[in-house]
């Protein structure tokens, strides 16, 4: 268990804080047009999946 | 990176250790509005983007605005401070669906696994036929339940108590602003995001309860919520993205504890997906292949907590008296 004197930690909280990075990849496909609206349901319904797998979690 | 997570954090932590975990949820809400309005105006204001453009790019502003908004307006709404709840309700708002609120705290913690609440899939009920019913269902129980708390208050389901006039309100002052910066256009891609956004909502709550009901154990009284009525995903990547939801047995135990602070439960105690959510979700929207990845594991989990119950009929069509 992880004391709480350890929960705040910059590693420990920054992660939650990756669906930011959704907010340019939007402003960029809008600015790109064509498949590039593609990039923000593919990121986050797959390069979140993918890391899932390949860190280990096996089905 | 990656991989299982099963390490859980000190749920006695105090809130000020929290703090950082807090701003992002209660940020979001600024950032999306800027998003979804500035784009609003961006499209009617350039001219490279084609309707099927400006579809995709709305369909991308849904899942925004569903699977991390709406995940973070439900973090919010669990919580006692006035400036979290109301973050969660504008988070709402703008996906004009306001009543979630009401639906989750009032009728799906009280009824999860039992038929009385619309949210909890059904064995073998595939997911376009859950949707349309959870559409129609879940907004008629919250406003019941709204209703019948202000009647034990003694006031009529029209007081101005009732949240659903601020729910109206809000959500007519996000059409009518998408109205003033892109017309009718503009309405229909608001509107288009926010359907999007209520999709992958709904295609969560399918996720998290599928197949597992609690039993009943006479004249409309049922067991206990306990771990095992919720699936859970303790994969480490999804549970950013998502801030924990997939720890869900822990939440239905706590619902007002914090993300950071919700508890992992081991295969025994709680059962477990094969993937994280979103994974699961696409899954889900090809019932066939859902079904035989799903169903034999409810089989297993009927065996495993319920070796008395022989007839599973009564669970399956929702059929057992209704809890009070």
């Amino acid at each position: 268990m992880t004391p709480a004197a350890k929960i705040s930690g910059f590693w420990r909280v920054a992660p939650f804080w990756v669906s930011l990075g959704l907010f340019p990849l939007i402003l960029f496909a809008a600015t790109q047009g064509g498949w590039w609206h593609l990039l923000v349901p593919l990121s986050t319904w797959y390069l979140f999946s993918i890391l899932d797998l390949l860190g280990g979690a096996q089905p | 990176m990656g991989g299982l997570n099963l390490d859980d954090a000190d749920p006695e932590t105090d809130d000020a250790q929290l703090f950082w975990y807090r701003v992002v949820t209660l940020i979001w809400f600024p950032l999306q509005f800027c998003t979804i309005f500035g784009l609003l105006w961006y499209v009617q204001n350039s001219d490279h983007l084609g309707t099927a453009e400006k579809l995709g790019l709305f369909f991308a502003v849904g899942i925004l605005s569903g699977t991390i908004g709406i995940t973070y307006s439900h973090e919010l709404m669990h919580q006692k401070s006035k400036l979290e709840r109301w973050m969660g309700d504008l988070l709402l708002a703008s996906v004009l669906y306001s009543h979630f609120r009401s639906e989750h705290l009032l009728v799906h913690h009280r009824y999860v696994g039992t038929a009385r609440d619309p949210v909890t899939a059904r064995y073998n009920e595939g997911f376009h036929r859950f949707f349309p019913r959870v559409l129609r269902e879940s907004l008629l129980s919250s406003f019941k339940a709204e209703a019948a708390m202000l009647a034990r208050k003694g006031l009529a389901w029209h007081d101005r108590a009732n949240p659903f006039w601020r729910f109206g309100a809000l959500q007519l002052g996000f059409l009518a602003l998408a109205f003033v910066i892109g017309g009718w256009g503009g309405v229909g891609l608001f509107v288009f995001q926010a359907f999007i956004a209520v999709w992958q909502l709904e295609l969560t709550n399918y996720v998290e309860h599928y197949g597992l009901t609690r039993k009943h154990l006479s004249e409309g009284k049922y067991e206990h919520v306990r771990p095992h009525h919720s699936w859970n995903a303790a994969h480490r990547t999804s549970n950013w993205l998502l801030i924990n939801l997939q720890r869900h047995s822990d939440h239905h135990y706590k619902p007002d504890r914090r993300y950071p602070l919700l508890q992992n439960y081991s295969e025994a105690e709680a059962p477990q997906l094969p993937f994280g959510y979103p994974v699961m979700t696409a899954i889900a929207m090809v019932p066939p292949l859902w079904r035989r990845m799903m169903n034999p594991k409810i089989r297993r989990w009927r065996q495993m907590y319920y070796p008395e119950v022989t007839d599973w009929t009564p669970y399956n069509k929702a059929l057992n008296l209704l809890p009070k």
